[in-house]
C-alpha cells in the first residue's frame, strides 16, 4: 500500500521532470513545490537523528532544491527520480553536517516511507536574504534579488537594468551557481 | 530568503533554459577540444615519428596506442557514470580494469618472450624522462577542459571524479604522444606512461577536490 503510493508518486514526479525538460515551466514548479515539504521532513529527521535542532532545516532544504535545479541534467529520464532526489538530499545533508563538524551515519535510506505531510517549520531560511545575496557581486546580485525577492520577470529585470534578456539569463544562472557555492562558504 | 521565493527563482531560471544539456555533451566537446589543442601543440613541438607506417604494423606500437585509447574511452565512460549522484564510486570504476589488465597482459607476454638480459634496456628505453614530461604537457589542457565539463555533474566524491578526469586527460596526452615515441615495449609503457598518467590522476584529485564540489 505504502509502496504503491511511493511508486505512484515517483511516476508523477518523473513525469513532471520530463515535461519540465521539454519546456513545461508549470510542471517544473509543481515538482519543486511537491519536493519541498518532503525534503523538509527528511532533512528535519536527519538533523534530529544527529542531535541538531531544526534551526537550519530550511537552509538545507533550499540548498537541496538549488542543487536539484543546477544538477537536473544528471537525472536520466528513463530512471526513477526518487533515488536521484534522495542522493542529492543526502549529499547536501552530509555536507552541511560536516561543515558543522559532525561525521554522521546518514539516516536517509529512502523516501519510500516518507509522506509529504506538512510539518510546522519556518519556511524562511535562517540566513537572511541580504546576507545570502551578499555572496554575489554586482549584476548577479541585482538580477537574483529582482527575480527572487521582488518577483520580477526576466523581461522586467532586463528593462530595469537596461540589459538584454540574454544577459539577465546569464546573470541569473551564474548567480544561482554562485549562490550554491556561497551557501557552503557562509557557514564555514 | 523564503523557500517559495527560491522556487520562483529556480522556475524563472528554468524557463530561460529548459532541458540543460547532459554531461556527456560537454565531455565530448572537452575531449575533442583537448585533442585538437594538444595535437596542435604536438605537431609544433614533437611531430609524428618518421617510421610511423612500419611501426603501425608492429603489435607493440599498436598496443601502446590502443591501450591508451582504451583508457580514454574507459575513463570517459566511468566519468559519465560518476557524474550521477546515484552512482557509488567503486562499482563504476570497474571499466578501468580493462586498460590496466590489457597492459598487464602485454607486460607478461613481453617478459616471457624476450630474454631477461633485454628487460632492463627495454624498460629504461630512450629518454624516458622526456616522454614523461611530454605526456604531462600534452595532458594539462585536456585535464582543464575535462574538469570544466565535469563541473556539470554531481559526483558523490569530487576527488574520485577528479582522479578519473586525470586518467582521461593523461590517456589523451599519452595517445597523442605515442605517435612520436619510439619506445614501444610494454615494459617502457608500464613504467613511464603509467607514471605520467598516474601523476595526471593526482593532479585531477587536487583540482577536482575543489573544482568539482557542489
Amino acid at each position: 500500500m505504502e509502496q504503491q503510493r511511493a511508486r505512484d508518486r515517483d511516476r508523477i514526479w518523473a513525469e513532471w521532470m520530463r515535461a519540465a525538460n521539454a519546456g513545461d515551466d508549470i510542471a517544473y514548479r509543481r515538482l519543486l513545490e511537491a519536493l519541498a515539504p518532503v525534503l523538509r521532513q527528511v532533512v528535519s529527521r536527519g538533523f534530529t537523528c544527529s542531535g541538531f535542532g531544526n534551526c537550519d532545516v530550511e537552509d538545507i532544504v533550499q540548498e537541496t532544491l538549488l542543487a536539484i535545479h543546477l544538477k537536473r541534467q544528471t537525472w536520466n529520464e528513463r530512471d526513477a527520480i526518487t533515488p536521484w532526489v534522495t542522493a542529492i538530499a543526502r549529499h547536501k545533508l552530509i555536507d552541511s553536517l560536516r561543515r558543522r563538524g559532525r561525521r554522521v551515519e546518514m539516516p536517509i535510506d529512502d523516501f519510500l516511507d516518507v509522506l509529504p505531510t506538512e510539518i510546522p517549520t519556518e519556511r524562511l531560511s535562517s540566513r537572511d536574504a541580504e546576507r545570502l545575496l551578499s555572496v554575489l557581486s554586482g549584476r548577479q546580485r541585482d538580477v537574483v534579488r529582482a527575480i527572487s525577492i521582488e518577483g520580477m520577470s526576466a523581461r522586467e529585470a532586463a528593462d530595469r537594468f537596461r540589459i538584454s534578456e540574454g544577459a539577465v539569463r546569464v546573470a541569473l544562472h551564474r548567480g544561482l551557481s554562485a549562490l550554491a557555492v556561497g551557501c557552503r562558504d557562509l557557514d564555514q | 530568503m523564503r523557500t517559495d521565493e527560491l522556487i520562483n527563482t529556480l522556475v524563472a531560471d528554468h524557463a530561460m533554459q529548459p532541458g540543460p544539456k547532459p554531461v556527456r555533451h560537454g565531455l565530448a566537446v572537452a575531449i575533442i577540444a583537448g585533442l585538437a589543442i594538444s595535437s596542435a601543440l604536438f605537431s609544433l613541438m614533437l611531430g609524428v615519428r618518421p617510421d610511423i607506417l612500419s611501426a603501425l604494423s608492429t603489435w607493440r606500437f599498436d598496443l601502446k596506442l590502443g591501450d591508451n585509447l582504451v583508457l580514454v574511452i574507459a575513463a570517459a565512460w566511468v566519468a559519465l557514470r560518476l557524474s550521477s549522484p546515484t552512482t557509488t564510486s567503486l562499482s563504476a570504476m570497474r571499466a578501468l580494469l580493462v586498460p590496466a589488465l590489457l597492459l598487464l597482459a602485454a607486460v607478461v607476454y613481453e617478459l616471457v618472450t624476450i630474454p631477461a638480459s633485454a628487460w632492463a634496456s627495454r624498460a629504461v628505453g630512450v629518454n624516458g624522462v622526456m616522454c614523461f614530461a611530454s605526456i604531462i604537457s600534452l595532458s594539462v589542457l585536456p585535464l582543464m577542459a575535462a574538469i570544466y565539463a565535469l563541473r556539470r555533474g554531481a559526483p558523490t566524491s569530487p576527488a574520485m571524479m577528479g582522479a578519473v578526469g586525470g586518467l582521461l586527460a593523461g590517456g589523451l596526452g599519452a595517445t597523442i604522444f605515442a605517435m612520436h615515441c619510439t619506445n614501444d615495449s610494454p615494459l617502457f609503457v608500464a613504467i613511464w606512461y603509467v607514471l605520467a598518467i598516474g601523476l595526471m590522476s593526482m593532479f585531477g584529485v587536487a583540482v577536482g577536490r575543489h573544482a568539482l564540489r557542489w
